[in-house]
């Protein structure tokens, strides 16, 4: 199973220790566009589509991140230490891998505060 | 009245915290003085004058004797009682609780507190400060002339910036993001139909802190902000940012738009905790002087009167050689001091999203409105804490 990440998560950040038991493969972005936010010490990526309150005129881009392969073990940690803000979903990367993504949560976006990061490489 | 050269417990300050002191310590057989530097007591306000219902109050500190004066006050004591509690986070979403609370007459229910330590024999004396203390002598003067007292035990109930506590090397925190500066109106004219008390955050209207609409009945309301310095902008100040939010903000300046300013009220919260000891020789501090209040909202009345109690009792049954006077440091501690630290704890996990409406958004929305009422009453349940954590660190 795999897992992209595009946050603290990675390499170098702060809860990369949670990725210790899994296996890191590479460097890649994501096929499809999505906004990607900054919220002070993380970033979050939102998926615009059947939402409707976020204007589709929203800075869109690839997210950059690291791929993982993982177990279900560290999947089910990465899934509680992203619950209640996050969601995890199947996202096509560059690289032709199906992975999977934890999404930000609609209502915890907030458009008029969020520093939008345009390039989709949050670091 | 005859004011005696030496009692055994001097009392200063009679706010809640004093005067509740100086009747529980009366009620135990021992002298007692009560100086108020203020010549009428409860003014000028200093306080929005919430108070929680009594079984709210019980579930605050579920460890503590609460004095019966939180229970039985009389009616006149209260302009307003509210039956709701409401958060507002910077984004406009919205959550609350039922809960009964009481919008307080503070010049009246300070004075029935001064009272009843009067009815307990207590003697009063008001308009009058404490100019120096040397051990057991404290130099007074003031509306009734000068002179010096003798006292077995001082307990400073003089607030945050408390000179009894100074004086006796028993000092709060400096960190300026520990004190909280609140400045308030009472309004008359207001448009407000439902007996809530809001509460308000976003850092563009209260950095630091929250804004709160408390109606007082009849159209009347006080509203206040309890902010903090550091995070103000240059060149705001504090009266600009309440102008602001009772101007500007798009839901509260609907309710208050058209008020008249009736009344002014400034003071000082320190949302620090507790200095790390409230005993020194023969001086104890209570009430605000030794942090007594939930940081999280700045609520105070009650654990300062908690707080005196202890203080009050733990000074007569000292003066009766029962007890060494350390033990007041335990038995408030016991009874109320996890409650204190860990609203301070929760408060400082609040700080540095407050830096963020977004963050503050979030967490609102991610607390359920039962644990909402459980930080109220000094409670962090474990996945409100975990998942404020996260929101620190980042995901």
């Amino acid at each position: 199973m795999y897992v992209f990440v595009y946050g603290t998560l990675k390499r170098g950040f702060i809860n990369n220790w949670l990725l210790t038991e899994s296996y890191y493969i590479c460097p890649t972005r994501t096929n499809e566009e999505y906004l990607m936010v900054n919220l002070n010490y993380f970033p979050g990526v939102l998926e615009l589509e059947n939402d409707e309150y976020i204007d589709l005129g929203e800075p869109k881009s690839k997210i950059s991140g690291e791929l993982y392969k993982v177990d279900n073990r560290t999947i089910s940690t990465l899934d509680k230490f992203e619950e209640p803000f996050f969601y995890r979903k199947r996202t096509y990367l560059e690289n032709g891998v199906e992975a999977w993504m934890y999404f930000l949560k609609n209502e915890y976006y907030n458009d008029d505060s969020n520093r939008k990061i345009e390039n989709g490489f949050w670091r | 009245m005859i004011i005696k050269d030496s009692y055994d417990v001097v009392v200063v300050g009679a706010g809640p915290a004093g005067a509740t002191a100086a009747n529980y310590a009366a009620k135990k057989g021992v002298s007692v003085l009560l100086i108020d530097r203020k010549k009428d007591i409860g003014v000028p306000l200093q306080c929005g004058g919430f108070l929680p219902g009594f079984s709210v109050l019980e579930e605050l500190v579920p460890n503590a004797e609460l004095p019966y004066t939180l229970k039985e006050f009389p009616a006149n004591c209260i302009n307003a009682t509210t039956s709701y509690q409401r958060f507002i986070a910077p984004d406009g979403y919205s959550k609350g609780f039922e809960v009964t609370g009481y919008a307080l007459d503070r010049k009246r229910f300070d004075k029935y507190l001064v009272h009843e330590a009067a009815s307990s024999d207590a003697h009063v004396l008001i308009g009058t400060s404490v100019t120096s203390v040397d051990g057991k002598v404290l130099k007074c003067e003031g509306v009734f002339g000068n002179f010096s007292v003798n006292a077995k035990v001082i307990v400073g109930a003089d607030g945050p910036s408390s000179f009894i506590g100074r004086n006796a090397g028993l000092v709060l925190e400096h960190d300026p993001m520990d004190i909280a500066t609140a400045l308030e109106y009472e309004l008359m004219g207001v448009n407000i139909d439902e007996p809530s008390v809001e509460m308000y955050f976003g850092k563009d209207y209260v950095p630091g802190g929250y804004a709160w609409i408390i109606p007082q009945g009849n159209n009347s309301a006080n509203i206040g902000i309890g902010i903090r310095r550091p995070m103000c902008k240059k060149g705001m100040s504090y009266r600009d940012y309440l102008n602001h939010f009772m101007e500007k903000h798009p839901i509260a300046s609907k309710k208050l738009k058209g008020s008249t300013i009736v009344s002014v009220i400034g003071g000082l919260v320190p949302v620090g905790g507790a200095p790390s000891r409230t005993v020194s020789g023969n001086v104890i501090l209570a009430g605000d002087a030794a942090g007594h209040l939930i940081a999280t909202n700045g609520g105070g009345i009650s654990t300062a009167m908690l707080g005196g109690k202890i203080a009050g009792e733990t000074a007569a049954e000292f003066v009766q050689n029962k007890i060494p006077l350390n033990e007041y440091e335990i038995r408030w501690r016991q009874q109320m001091g996890i409650e204190i630290k860990t609203a301070v704890y929760t408060r400082k996990l609040m700080d540095n999203l407050m830096k963020s409406d977004t963050m503050v958004s979030a967490a609102f929305k991610m607390i359920s409105s039962e644990h909402m009422k459980a930080i109220q009453c000094g409670k962090l349940p474990n996945t409100v804490r975990s998942n404020l954590l996260k929101l620190n660190k980042g995901m």
